[in-house]
This record gives C-alpha cells, structure tokens and sequence, in this order.
C-alpha cells in the first residue's frame, strides 16, 4: 500500500463533484493564463474566460446534492449554490464589457482575466465556507486578486494610490480578522461555526469571546466597507478601472454580505444580542456617512462608491433584527443590489469609453437627448437605487424596514428611511443633469454589444424584479429558513 | 513556564503596535512592514493559544497567515515599485490625491 | 378559465410593442393594425368568458401573481370574473375595438400616429385592470392608471395651449377625487384588514354603521371625480380637446363609467349604509338635471354630447342610488353602444367638416354624409329615450323606478329626460338639417368618411338598436353579482345586511321582458307621459331649428338671466375659479411670508442646506492620508469595543 493509498484509505476522498463550479473556474484560469502567456489573442481569452464562467454556472443551478465536505471545511448547500450563481452571473457581466474598456484606456492586460476569475474561485470558497479556515482563505484569495486588479491602471497615478491604500488598510482588516479568529479559537478551540456555537452558550458569555465576536465584527465590516472603517471603499472604487470597481462593489460585496450572515447565524447564534446592536450601529453610521457625504461629489464615480457605502447599510441594517424575516430581507436586497449596482458603475464604464468623458455630474447634462435609452437606463438604475417602485430597490428597502418594525428596532428604521430621502438628493441630480440640461456636445455615444446588452439585461430586470418579485423574494426566503435551521450540516 | 495570557497580551501590544505605525509612519514601505507586524502578532496569539488548549489547529491557522503576508507583502512591494516610477517619493503624503 | 389573463395583458403588450418600435420599424398602418389585433383579442377572449359564465353561472376568482406582502395581507394581481366584471369587461373591449378601428381611420396622416395608438392600449390595459380587479389595491392602479393615460389623451395635441391646459386640470380634478378614493381604501383596509372585495363583503356585518358609511362616501368621492358628476365635473367638457375617437372612448364608453362601475361593484358596502345610498342619489339626480340644462345652450358639438354623457351618467348614479344596480348597470352597458356611436358621428362630421366644431357653422350635412347622419339619427332616437331604441329600455325603467320610490327624483329625471331629448336633436337639426350655414370654401370638400370610419358607426347603431331587447338576458345575467339573494360569495349574514339596505327597491315591479316593458310602457299613464315627453322635446327642437317658427334667439332675449346661467354652466368654472385660483392666490399672498419664507425655506431648504453641510462636514473624515484613515480607525474599533466590554 503506497502513502496515499494509505491517507485515502484512513480519510476518504473528498467529494469533487460538489465542486465542479469552482474546479471549472480554476481550470478556465490556468487555461486563460496559459493562451495569454502564449498568444495576445485578446478577443480568445474573452471568449474563454466567458465559456468558463458558463460553464461553471450549469452546475451551480442543476446540483442536486449538496454536502459537507474535505473533512469538515467545505460545504455546498442551496444558499452557496444561489450566490454562487449570482456572483458568477455579476462576474459574466463584467467580463463582457471589460476588454472594450481596457483597449479604450490604453490598459489592456492579460492578467485581469485570470486575476478576476482567481477572486471569483475566493468569493464562492467564502459562501461556502462552514469553517473560519476555509472563510479566512478564500477572502484572503478574493482581496488580494483585487488588490493588484485595482491597481492594474497603466500608467495611472490615482489607480495605484487607491490600489495602495485598499491594500494597507485591507490588510489590518486581515490581521484584524485574524486576531478576532484566533480569540475564537482561544477560547473554544475550534473553527468549525457550528461547534463554536455548540461550545459556548449565552450563559457562559465571557469577555474573551465578545472580544472575539465584536473584533471579526469589525474585521468583517472593514471588509463590507462600513462606516468608520470604509475609508479605503471611495479611495479603492474611484482609482480602479471601473468595470474592476463594478466588480469590487457587487460580487466581492455580495459574498461579504454572505458570508457574514453564515457566520452570525451558523457561529455565533448564542451571542445575537452583541451582533445585533454591533451591526445596528455600524449600519445607521455607514446610512447616515455614505449619504451625507454622497451629497458633495461631483465625481459620480465616487458618488457611486459613497452611495455603495450607504447601500452597505441599508443591507447591514437587517441584521440587526434576529428573524427570518430579517435574513430573508438581507438576501433578498444583496441579490437584487448585484443588478442596480452593476447597471451602475457599468453604466460609468460604457460612457468613459466616449468622447471627453470624466464622470463629472456635467457630463450628464442632456444625455437624454444625446441618447434617450441610455438615459432611460440611468434613470431607472438611479431610481431602484434610491428605491422608488416599481423598481425592486423599493423592494428591498422595505423588506429590510418591515423586518426591522417586526422586531420593534424604530430607531433604525426610521434612520433608514430618512437617510433614503437625504439619498434623493444626489440620485435625483443625475436624473435632473440628464433630462432637464442641455447637452453640451452633440457626439453619438457608442457602445459594444457586450455594454449594450448589459445595461439593457440589468435595466430590464431591475423593472421586472420590481413589478414580479416574488420569485426573488421566496428563493431569499428559502435559503434564509435553511440557514436558521442549519439544513445542509 | 511563562503563562499564555502573558503572550497573547505581548501579540495585542503588538497588534496595537503596527495600528500605530500605520498611522504614524510617513514611509509607505514602513506602513507594509506595520502590516507584517499585526499580521506576525496575531501568529503569536495563536501559538499562545495553542499552548494554553494544547491544540495544533493554530499553529496549521498560522501557515495560513504566513502565506497570506507573503502575497500581500509580494503585492505592496509591487504596488511601492510603480508608485516610485510615477512620482519618485516613497512618502504618504504623495499618496492623498484620493480624498473627500 | 386561465385564459382570461389574455384579456388585460393583451393591450399591454400592443403598448409595449408599439412604445418599442412604433416609430422605427411598424410607423403608420402597422402600429394602428397590432394595437386593433391586440385589442380585437382581448374582446374575443371576454366574449367567450362572458359566454361560458353566462351559460354556466358561478364566479371566478384567479390570483395571478403576488406583488407584496402588506403585514397579513398579501397585495396580488388577480381576476375577478363574475357577471358584473365580464359586462363591464366586454363593453370596454368591444366598444374600444371599434373606437380603434375608427381611429386607424380618424388619425391617418397624423405625425405621431403610434403614439396616438401606443396610449390607447395603455388606456385599454389600464381600464382592464380596473374592472377585472378583484381588490380596492388593484382597482386603485388602474383608477390612477387610467386618469394617466386620459391625461396623456387629451393633452395629446400637446402644442396647443388649450389642449395642455386642459389636460392638466382635467388631471388636477380627478386627483382630489382620487385622494378621496385612496383615503377611502385605506380606511378600509384598517378596518377590515384586506382589500380584497369577497373579504370585505364578508366582513362587513362586523363593523360600525358610521365607518362602512365613511368609506363608502370616501369611495362614491373617487367615483365623483372619475364619472364627472356635478361638484367634479367641470374637467370633462374640457376633456374634448382630444381626438375625438378618445372623448369616444374615455369620456363617453369606458373610464366616465368606471365610477358608476365602482359603485356596482362594491354594491355591498353602498347598500349596507342608507346615507351612502341616498348621497348617490342625490348626486346622480343633480348632475343628471343640471348637466341636461347645460347642453341646451352649448355650442360646440363635442361639448354638448359631453354634457349629455354627464348627464346620462347621473343617470346610472340614481339608479344605484335608488337601489336599482341592475338598471343602472344596464344603461351603463346601453349608454356605452350609444354615446359611442354619438361621439364617433361627431368626429366623421368633424372630419369631413375640417374640424369646425361650432354646430351654428354647420347645417345640411345629410345630404353630403347620408351614413354619418342616419346612424347619428339612431344614436339621437335611443338618447332621447324613443322605442325600440336601446336608449328607451335602460332609461325608462330608471325615471320608472324613481316614480315609485322617490317623486322628487323623478321629477328631476323626468325633466331631464324633457331636456335631453330636446338638445340632442336640436344639436341634430342643426348640424344634418335645415339651414344652409356651411362655408362655401368647406362645403367643395365635405364627403362621407371612408369605409373604416362608417362601418364601425353602423356596427354600434344596429347594436343601439336590438340592444335593448336584452333586457330580460341582461337582468337576469347580473343577478349573481347585483342581487344578494343570487350572490353566491356573500355569507347570510351579509346578504341580509344588503337586502335591508336595499328594501327600498323592493316594490318597484316592472316587467323584465323587454316586449312586456314596451306593453306596458304603452298603456300605464306614466310609460305614456314619459314617451310624450320625450317626443315632445324632439317636437320642440324641430320647431325652433327645423321649422324655425320661433327664434332661437328670441328665446334667449325673453329668458335672458336663465340663459346667461345656463349658457355659463351654472357659473361652475367662475365659482371654481374664484375660490380655487383666485381665492387661492390671495390666500397663498397672505401665507407667503410666514408659509414660503419660514417654513418652507426654513424646512425644506433648510434641511436641504443642513444635508449639504453635513456632507462637507463629513467628507473632511475622509482626508486622503492613510495615517488619518487608520486612525480613524483605531478610533472606531475603540469605541466600538468599549460599548460591548464595558456596557454589555
């Protein structure tokens, strides 16, 4: 008997075919760093990169088993299943119209491809993560492939400087991630959420492990760039490539959102009382921080990152109510954000393409008369984003108000809808900018199939989630009842 | 034998330590090694805790960080080199076109 | 029965394909030709619905899909299919299919051809959803959705100031209505919890008198606007600035009737309150009167049938108010063929005419249009009440019933009745008959209308014909939804409830066999008084305009003061416009300074102002420098883990 016949033997073989999504998407990267290495043929590796993630998503949707699996470190329940498939979805998007963009710029590297599809593979190891370990790796993965994305600008100053400081101040959130793992593990000797929850008890609630919770709380909001440590989010968002900066802002968001709801429900149920109020106020600061300071920029690129602060709030507020309902609001509102927030910044990415076009407010003056349907877009991404039926941000502001009213927190509630009026403000001004301005040059505006296409795709689907949510609301009430009662261990 | 809480009170005044450098320190490549240090200080509470539990799970957890600091410190110093060949100053000063 | 979700949806995507490529690919035919085929299909799948629940009875309830939850209360779209909903149904998509294809022939050369046709859809849908609604959240979206698309309608020439101005307070008006209505929805839904009809109609034993009579009342508000009846009304003579194929079609067939359609709908909650009941009736019997009185001076052929529809819907409203549904739901279904008919002879005259609207100007037209003034002819008679128009047997019984239950509201109607008949064919004898007035340089060019105009006119005037011998079907096909001894979904308690309420009907008999009420109409001295009547406004009006023994104008001299109030609609609009505009503008020149200059600077721009320096006081946090952010930072995570280390 040789070795490994041996360590098969004693441990069993992992079951790969729960993970055929992600070895589809590590395969499609090293296939698309090998053509890049060989050939500059950039419309392959687009394509490639495109099949890849197709492919990858078959499997997320007609899995019919799920399992726990590699020993205790991985599982693959509906609820990874879903954002899985959604953030491979928001990455397809973004790789269909980053090559027009790239070659626009003058920036075009092979490396953003593989680099993307290497945060994609860290994003789905964090939903799926059953153990701080697994957690720890894959937004270790996600955030470094995003640094260097972040940066990769060709001779752009801004680019490098935000790359730089999302990478100092990513990494204290690393280490401080880290330290709260290791009082954790001090204190339960253990990784695994669900016998961290098993090892302590409301009743023996002890200093060491609110220490724990409340410095991964921080780690975690660091991460989900929520106020007062979202600093590097406007610095990081505005200086990277902006379908990189659409990317930052939903897929690598959304599996924060993810993840941080596995870990507070499956790690640390006995503690809610400490989560609850720590997220609360996280929420209402980020609400109250983004929108205010939304107000004052004229950059609508670091407009867009401010309101996704603020977006981040609205999101986080949710968990400041210990229900069903409350997650079922927080999934709901993270899957339908990928939608309004890709439409965004992609929105953004298309018309930097165009001529004498810096994403100042004044350059929205009268796009609608330049281009009627792009405005119409905007419009209707700047109105589910403010949250105005029937598009679905409506929706998901209220889910997460009615959530909040169930379990009698008002305060935050009425901070929710007070902070989405002040959010008026600077949504509306784009609408007004572009429909009530005269435009001040004539020139077309051009855009590739892949733009096109995208932002007709995310326009449509904001409207129809809006008059038609339903569907989206049982899949988040599905995953939200699985995840309470911790089917799928 | 020097009792656990006594390291991981050294790996908080570490982890407090870097804090400051980041915060203090106007060399961008002193606010990487900063980083190296929280990440270092957080090792040595696991091997603490480790101690105290009798565990080995830590110390596999700090392989992990190890080789996290690796990428990120491999990254930053990337990241310094291009920052250097735009504006040939290595200060956090240069670093604040991004505000407001 | 899931077919029916055909029915509404099949205008919606007419809109949308039309909204979509109207003007690049499908341009003038093609978009008249999809948004017919659309709604031509909506009215053939109702028809085979109100065949199957006419043969079959019961009702049909479907829940298409849940839009949101509301607490316990789940807000769906859904289809609430009994006899009631598929007449209403059916009259709105057969009468607008002809209106349409009217129109195709009405609008051509017109510059925003899709357009046109791309808001009627949207007007169709919208009124479906309005009348297949099966709760108050539903029938408020398409009650919003059609006051929209009539407000799009009207100012549709919206380069003409007269046409925006008329939009816009025709858009003014039914809002405060619509406020009415929404308050009343609401109250609703806090009382009972639900919105949805069946719910409420079971729940209605339980609550107070007073709160079922405020809804109702807040409700019959909304209807007030919508159906143009006297306190609201003033928007809808101006609502003919539209093209006419949409005065037809909104002002006369289908959205002015939503009201009394609401009404009928909600028969429960109306009967279960006497004071509901009777404030309908008075209404219905005052704007019935004096909008009759109104049309006997007007001018302009638009607004006179106009003031006629205003009229006939007070009509429909003292039916219900007098507890007759069944009556009044049948004259809205009779109405609807002849008002139609009346207003789409009016556009082939104005058509053929160049849009002079003025009836003085016009004169002699039969000989030019012979289809055009036969079928008017025929709309006229059935107006004015003549048998065997359908106009005589859904009119009739009403001013009937009045005698029996009420005399005062039947000297009104009657009087009314008098009227109409008088203005209708004085409008007749002056535009199609004697008196040669047209302009020579006009009267080279005057012809009939083309086959698409004149064949919808026949079609409506042969049913202006043999509709009225439907009586009896008619009657006994809504008594699921109108009788509550036949209503199938009301629990006893509440069919005892409605039957109490509406006992003042009980010993009005008349005959239900449409050839018994033309007997009997003969021979009982008030079937008799009513058709002299009515023959003696049409004698008077052939008297003064055709024969010209009396002058017109003599009259007007004589009865001056009268004229003068009748010729200025009551002083209405002076009235309005003094409190509203004028007195409105004063008062708000008094408040400016407190109201404008401190509160609402104070407040809005305030707030404004105070947002905005908050966000220049915030954004300094975010400094540029990675020292300050980590401090921040720092800053942060201490006083995040000193409130849980410390406090908790």
């Amino acid at each position: 008997m040789s070795v490994l016949q041996e360590i098969v033997a004693g441990l069993g073989v992992p079951n790969f075919k729960v993970l055929i999504p992600e070895i589809i998407i590590l395969i499609t990267a090293f296939i698309v760093f090998v053509i890049e290495l060989l050939t500059k043929a950039r419309l392959l590796i687009t394509v490639v990169t495109a099949i890849g993630l197709f492919l990858a998503a078959i499997p997320t949707l007609n899995m019919e088993y799920g399992d726990l699996t590699f020993y205790g470190l991985y599982i693959v329940d509906s609820f990874s299943l879903t954002f899985k498939f959604f953030l491979i979805l928001s990455t397809f998007f973004v790789v269909i119209v980053l090559r027009p963009y790239l070659e626009a710029k003058n920036t075009y590297y092979g490396e953003y491809y593989y680099l993307i599809l290497f945060s994609l593979l860290g994003m789905m190891m964090m939903v799926s993560a059953p153990n701080l370990i697994t957690f720890y790796m894959g937004i270790e993965l996600a955030s470094i492939s995003i640094y260097i994305l972040a940066g990769m600008f060709k001779k752009d100053y801004l680019s490098k400087e935000g790359a730089f400081k999302y990478l100092i101040l990513g990494g204290t959130g690393t280490a401080v991630i880290s330290y709260g793992i290791a009082l954790i593990y001090g204190r339960t000797g253990s990784f695994d959420f669900v016998t961290i929850a098993n090892t302590i008890t409301s009743d023996n609630l002890d200093v060491g492990a609110v220490a724990g919770i409340a410095i991964l709380i921080i780690g975690l909001a660091l991460k989900a760039s929520s106020v007062p440590f979202h600093f590097w989010t406007p610095d990081a968002y505005q200086g990277a490539p902006t379908p990189i900066t659409a990317f930052m802002a939903v897929a690598a968001k959304i599996s924060v959102f993810a993840v941080i709801l596995r870990i507070m429900v499956e790690a640390f149920p006995f503690a809610y009382e400490v989560w609850n109020t720590g997220w609360a106020l996280l929420a209402a600061a980020s609400m109250i921080f983004g929108n205010f300071v939304a107000l004052r920029q004229d950059n609508v690129k670091r407009m867009l990152a401010y309101s996704s602060i603020a977006h981040s709030g609205y999101i986080l507020a949710a968990l400041a109510a210990p229900s069903g309902a409350a997650f079922t609001a927080l999934i709901f509102y993270s899957l339908v954000y990928i939608f309004m927030g890709l439409g965004g910044f992609i929105f953004l990415s298309a018309m930097e393409r165009q001529y004498n076009w810096s994403n100042n407010i004044n350059d929205f003056r009268g796009l609608a008369k330049r281009s009627p349907i792009l405005a119409l877009f905007m419009l209707i991404f700047m109105f589910s984003m403010l949250g105005i039926p029937p598009t679905v941000g409506f929706f998901g502001k209220l889910g997460v108000f009615i959530a909040l009213i169930n379990s009698d927190i008002w305060w935050l509630a009425v901070v929710l809808v007070v902070m989405s009026i002040v959010s008026a403000g600077y949504y509306l001004r784009v609408v007004i900018y572009m429909y009530m301005h005269e435009p001040q040059s004539k020139a077309k505006v051009n855009l590739s199939v892949g733009e096109a296409f995208t932002l007709a795709f995310m326009a449509v689907f904001v409207l129809i989630l809006g008059i038609y949510p339903t569907v989206f609301w049982d899949i988040s009430q599905i995953l939200s009842s699985l995840l309470v009662a911790g089917i799928g261990r | 034998m020097v009792p656990y809480e006594y390291y991981v009170a050294l790996s908080g005044l570490l982890m407090v330590l870097g804090l400051i450098g980041i915060a203090v320190r106007r060399n961008i490549i002193a606010l990487l090694i900063s980083t190296e240090l929280m990440l270092n200080a957080v090792n040595i509470a696991f091997v603490a805790f480790d101690m105290k539990l009798g565990d080995v799970g830590g110390q596999v957890f700090v392989f992990f960080i190890l080789t996290i600091a690796a990428a990120e410190a491999a990254v930053g110093l990337g990241l310094i080199m291009a920052i250097y060949r735009l504006r040939r100053d290595v200060d956090t000063e240069t670093l604040t076109e991004l505000k407001h | 029965m899931e077919y029916l979700w055909i029915i509404p949806f099949s205008p919606l995507i007419a809109f949308i394909i039309i909204g979509l490529f109207g003007y690049k690919f499908l341009k003038e035919p093609l978009s008249g030709i999809v948004a017919v085929v659309a709604v031509a299909i909506s009215a053939v799948a109702s028809v085979i619905g109100f065949i199957q629940i006419a043969t079959e009875g019961g009702y049909y309830n479907l829940k298409l899909y849940t839009w949101m939850p509301l607490g316990d209360y789940e807000i769906s779209v859904s289809i609430l299919w009994d006899p009631l909903s598929a007449l209403m149904t059916c009259v709105v998509t057969v009468i607008s299919t002809f209106i349409f294809i009217f129109a195709t022939g009405y609008m051509k050369g017109e510059p925003s051809y899709p357009r046109f046709f791309a808001y009627l859809s949207l007007f169709v849908f919208m009124m479906l959803m309005l009348t297949l609604s099966d709760n108050l959240i539903q029938l408020f979206f398409g009650w919003e959705g059609v006051g929209l698309a009539s407000y799009l309608l009207i100012g549709f020439y919206h380069h003409k100031n007269s046409a925006a101005d008329a939009a816009f307070e025709s858009f003014i008006t039914n809002r405060v209505g619509d406020w009415l209505f929404l308050t009343g929805a609401i109250l609703a839904f806090v009382t009972f919890g639900t919105m949805d009809y069946l719910d409420i109609f079971n729940k209605l034993p339980e609550a107070s008198y007073w709160v079922i009579t405020a809804i109702a009342l807040l409700l019959f508000g909304g209807a007030v606007g919508k159906s143009a009846q006297i306190g609201l009304h003033i928007w809808l003579p101006n609502a003919m600035e539209g093209p006419t194929p949409v005065s037809a079609l909104i002002h006369a067939a289908t959205m002015v009737a939503a009201g009394v359609y609401m009404v009928a709908r909600l028969m429960p909650i109306f009967a279960a309150s006497d004071i509901a009941l009777d404030v309908v009736l008075f209404v219905g019997v005052a704007s019935a009167f004096i909008a009759a009185t109104m049309g006997l001076v007007q001018n302009d052929i638009k607004r006179i049938i106009a003031y006629s529809t205003m009229s006939q819907l007070g009509y429909m409203f003292a039916a219900e108010g007098l507890g007759l549904f069944g009556e009044g739901m049948f004259h809205l279904a009779s109405h609807a063929v002849f008002k139609a008919l009346l207003f789409l002879a009016a556009g082939s005259v104005l058509i053929g005419i160049h849009h002079i609207l003025n009836v003085q100007k016009m004169g002699q037209l039969r000989k030019y249009m012979p289809i055009t003034a036969a079928t008017f002819l025929i709309g006229a008679l059935a107006l004015a009440g003549i048998p065997p128009f359908a106009g005589f047997f859904s009119k009739d019984p009403i001013i009937e019933g009045a005698y029996e239950i009420s005399k005062l509201a039947w000297f009104f109607l009657w009087a009314g009745a008098l009227l109409t008949a008088f203005y209708i064919f004085r409008l007749y004898f002056l535009a199609f008959e004697n008196g040669d007035r047209l302009d020579p340089h006009v009267k080279e060019h005057v012809h009939e209308s083309p086959p698409s105009m004149t064949v919808p006119l026949v079609v409506l005037a042969s049913g202006a014909v043999v509709l009225g011998f439907f009586k009896e079907f008619f009657g006994n096909f809504l008594k699921p939804s109108l009788n509550p001894e036949y209503m199938s979904f009301l629990s006893e308690e509440t069919k005892r409830l409605v039957e109490d309420g509406l006992s003042r009907a009980h010993h009005v008999h008349m005959a239900e066999d449409a050839w018994h009420f033309l007997l009997h109409s003969l021979t009982s001295p008030l079937g008799i008084l009513s058709l002299i009547t009515a023959l003696l406004g049409i004698f008077v009006a052939w008297v003064i305009y055709q024969l010209k023994k009396v002058d017109a104008k003599e009259i007007a001299k004589t009865f001056r003061p009268l004229y003068l109030l009748l010729y200025n609609r009551w002083y209405f609009d002076f009235v309005y416009y003094a409190i509203f505009v004028y007195g409105y503008y004063r008062f708000s020149k008094i408040l400016w300074f407190i109201g404008d200059k401190i509160i609402i600077d104070g407040i809005v721009d305030g707030s404004a102002k105070v947002s905005l320096l908050t966000g220049s006081g915030l954004r300094l946090f975010q400094s540029g420098r990675i020292g300050g952010y980590v401090a921040q930072m720092a800053l942060g995570i201490l006083i995040f883990l000193g409130i849980f280390l410390l406090f908790m």
